[in-house]
């Protein structure tokens, strides 16, 4: 899933949570690339308007932007030396290889 | 030989295309990247696209991230020697399609080329776009 860069003002948030929640979020957050913030976000919004389920997703997945300057990964991999070593998900795969490209950069 | 879509091998010209858009290769590379046609592509073209003058970052994550969706063919000895003998019987020819019909050669399959690849006709492994569509059609 693609990282969305940050934008708008923020606020910072301290919380005790569940071990075992606490876990699983860092391993979901490995997993799927995502920061435990946007996770959180995601989770958050979710909570607020469930009947819009797919708004957050669809704010982290994509809004067919340019995927080099949209995605936190793929703009720090871009700014990368040649020949670095840079790891996909198959996600990332599949999106960098449909849009990766100068012709179909938006 | 009869031309199927199953287990072609991708000359460069291709991806040179998808790169810069065309149409007929961007609809081809869509095609492979959801699974409609099973590609491949030699090592020895991995070598071409990675040492081509244009090469930047940004291609080189584009294309690293292609080649998750195309299978790598080695271009192993045998291939060498085909391609070696190509080269030398035919003086036009370039290392990259020699590479190319050389390992599509080796291991049986089919070679797309692109618009832009003036590969002689004599070599009937190779398809091109036009193929493509029939073959589908």
């Amino acid at each position: 899933m693609a990282r969305k860069k940050m934008d708008g003002p923020r606020r910072q948030l301290f919380a005790n949570i569940d071990e075992e929640l606490y876990l699983k979020l860092k391993s979901k957050a490995a997993t799927d690339r995502l920061s435990i913030r946007e996770i959180l976000e995601l989770a958050l919004v979710s909570y607020f308007e469930p009947d819009q389920g797919q708004y957050g997703v669809q704010q982290f997945e994509g809004d067919k932007g340019n995927i080099w300057e949209d995605d936190e990964y793929l703009a720090m991999q871009a700014e990368r030396p040649l020949g670095s070593p840079v790891e996909l998900t198959s996600e990332e795969a599949k999106r960098v290889a449909l849009e990766g490209f100068q012709w179909n950069e938006h | 030989m009869e031309r199927t879509l199953n287990q072609v091998l991708l000359d460069k010209s291709i991806l040179d295309e998808y790169r810069l858009g065309s149409d007929k290769a961007v609809s081809l590379i869509t095609q492979i990247i959801s699974g409609k046609i099973d590609a491949s592509i030699s090592s020895a073209t991995v070598l071409e696209i990675w040492m081509d003058p244009v090469f930047d970052r940004r291609m080189e994550i584009g294309f690293a991230g292609l080649l998750e969706f195309l299978r790598e063919i080695p271009f192993d000895n045998n291939c060498a020697k085909k391609a070696g003998y190509l080269l030398r019987t035919h003086n036009s020819m370039g290392f990259g399609i020699a590479a190319v019909l050389a390992t599509a050669d080796c291991h049986d399959l089919g070679v797309l080329v692109g618009e832009s690849n003036g590969v002689p006709d004599d070599f009937d492994i190779v398809m091109r776009y036009e193929d493509v569509v029939k073959i589908q059609s």
